[in-house]
């Protein structure tokens, strides 16, 4: 902050003034006093755990939603269980009917489900996958000399 | 052909670059024309800034830590080793445990360490304190949370050091908290700088002299520590003078990985281009963040915006671009004004240093900032 004294004839002074004419003219300054003072409450009822707790939720929030972005095709797939796990049933009240080891074997000659078992044993194979990689991203047990070089 | 890229370190700069290259280069990625590898001794990934807050309770060491897995793309790879030399000339790294990896482009952000063993007051018979790792943050914590009397001394002992405003704003916030606890008359706070004002920033020397004086601190500049006398705790500078203490924080200077000197990439920091990043002395490699000789701050906003760049830079090398984007040497860096207020200061090469007004939402700004630091070392905002 500058410790000088305002000087009222400056260029500056009067851009000021003239701004906040215009606000005034246009209602625009009654909505700020406004808003100031819902900051001013905010200021008042915010504290450091707050802050900090909330945006600690939204962080997590951003980060599903960033891995989403990076995967479309998931989002595609994640739409079409989505779809079919409303086509399944309405509620548990209304849930199928009770399928036993021979129904299951009837319900394998059906080619909807079929193609449902190729998708769950696709599904299968990749969930081993990408528990095969993680883990070794997930390694800490690597040990490395502990001298720097 | 593949193109290797590799990064060096997993700290701020590393996960960033890795990060952002491979959304720039999601085509090339998935086509496999392209491969991006992290190489880090630590599997985890450190945000720094947060051992700040850790003397006053504020903040736990596990907040500053998360699996670096969790936070760099799947399309990345994770190598958990140490790099010992680089061949800039045959264009390959040795590794500690995994043998030699070669490269395309690299980039180096290896940070910068304390150099505790050569700074007067720490190694094997100092009882200095500082908070730039977690143990000595919580070793620190112990010490405040059973100092009711004495002097505190905060010495900036060694230059150059990571984040300059840390030194002044532990002393605000030392000032704040002894207050708040009303504790502060039984407590005298000095605050020691080696050069003839307050801060080697002129506008945060000139933003602390009033505050100062206000908060009864002390101040003694021109204060080049030569040894510190653990055993009657004084500290005796290169100028003659002494200055007894009760409790030291003291911080220390930084060095690079001696791997820098050893691979010909500079004589202590690396010596790199300030607007291209590129590396003075080979080609294909740049540097970012702290363990760069950039005439501005050990920043992590430096770090940040510098991994923009470098990224701008290698995707257009690998598209066969001529690479156009600079590093104009942007700095922010959050000052924390003590009792529940900040400012913040920013400048770049060409716009000298600005402190802002403080204002309680600038210190909520830099808790939040904290927190949303996740989503920027993942590669958004
Ligand atoms: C207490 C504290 C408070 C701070 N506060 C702020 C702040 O408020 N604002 C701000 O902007 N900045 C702040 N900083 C500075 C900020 O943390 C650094 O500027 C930033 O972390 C620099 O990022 P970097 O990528 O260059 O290095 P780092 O984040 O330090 O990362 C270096 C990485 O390299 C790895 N590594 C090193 N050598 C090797 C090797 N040979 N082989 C493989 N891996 C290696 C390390 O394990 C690490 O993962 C603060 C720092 C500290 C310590």
């Amino acid at each position: 902050m500058s410790e000088e004294p305002i000087d009222p004839d400056s260029e500056a002074v009067q851009h000021a003034l003239e701004t906040l004419v215009e606000l005034e003219e246009t209602g625009t300054l009654d909505d700020l006093a406004d808003a100031a003072n819902l900051v001013s409450l905010a200021s008042e009822a915010v504290d450091d755990d707050m802050v900090r707790s909330t945006m600690r939720a939204m962080v997590h929030a951003g980060e599903l939603f960033d891995t989403a972005a990076g995967e479309p095709e998931a989002l595609r797939n994640l739409e079409v269980m989505t779809a079919a796990l409303s086509e399944t049933a309405p509620d548990p009240a209304t849930a199928p009917d009770q399928v036993g080891m021979i129904g299951m074997m009837r319900k394998m000659n059906d080619p909807k489900t079929k193609r449902g078992m190729g998708f769950l044993v696709q599904l299968l194979h990749e969930l081993g996958d990408q528990l095969e990689q993680r883990a070794h991203r997930y390694d800490f047990e690597t040990e490395i000399e502990t001298e720097r070089p | 052909m593949t193109h290797d890229i590799v990064i060096v370190g997993g700290g701020v700069g590393g996960t960033v670059t890795a990060n952002r290259l491979r959304k720039k280069l999601q085509r090339e990625v998935s086509g496999g024309n392209v491969r991006i590898r992290i190489v880090s001794d630590n599997p985890e990934h450190v945000y720094k800034p947060t051992f700040f807050y850790v003397p006053w309770g504020e903040s736990e060491p596990e907040d500053a830590r998360r699996p670096l897995a969790d936070l760099v793309d799947r399309r990345v790879e994770l190598i958990y080793d140490r790099v010992t030399h680089i061949d800039t000339s045959g264009k390959s790294l040795d590794l500690s445990e995994n043998g030699s990896m070669p490269y395309d482009y690299l980039v180096v952000a290896t940070g910068a360490m304390p150099d505790l063993d050569d700074t007067p007051g720490f190694g094997p018979d100092g009882d200095g304190h500082h908070f730039y790792d977690a143990e000595a943050a919580m070793a620190l914590r112990q010490e405040l949370s059973a100092f009711d009397e004495g002097h505190l001394v905060l010495s900036v002992i060694g230059t150059p050091h990571v984040c300059p405003a840390a030194p002044v704003e532990f002393t605000m916030l030392a000032d704040s908290r002894f207050r708040k606890l009303g504790k502060r008359d039984d407590i005298d706070i000095t605050y020691t700088y080696p050069l003839p004002r307050l801060h080697s920033v002129g506008p945060v020397a000139e933003w602390a002299e009033p505050r100062y004086a206000e908060r009864d601190i002390q101040t003694q500049t021109m204060f080049n520590p030569e040894t510190v006398d653990s055993g009657n705790s004084v500290i005796h500078t290169v100028e003659g003078t002494d200055l007894e203490y009760d409790l030291l924080v003291g911080i220390p200077e930084f060095e690079p990985s001696p791997l820098i000197a050893k691979s010909g990439l500079g004589d202590t920091w690396m010596e790199v281009d300030k607007h291209t990043l590129e590396s003075d002395h080979a080609e294909d490699v740049f540097g970012i963040g702290d363990v760069t000789n950039l005439p501005t701050s050990k920043a992590g906003s430096v770090a940040h915006y510098a991994a923009g760049t470098v990224v701008d830079r290698i995707a257009a090398l690998v598209r066969g671009h001529e690479p156009r984007t600079i590093f104009e040497g942007d700095t922010i860096c959050f000052l924390e004004a003590g009792a529940d207020e900040g400012s913040h200061i920013s400048f770049d090469y060409e716009t000298d240093p600005v402190v802002r007004d403080q204002s309680e939402f600038v210190h909520w700004a830099k808790f939040a900032y904290n927190e949303m630091y996740w989503l920027t070392a993942r590669g958004l905002a």
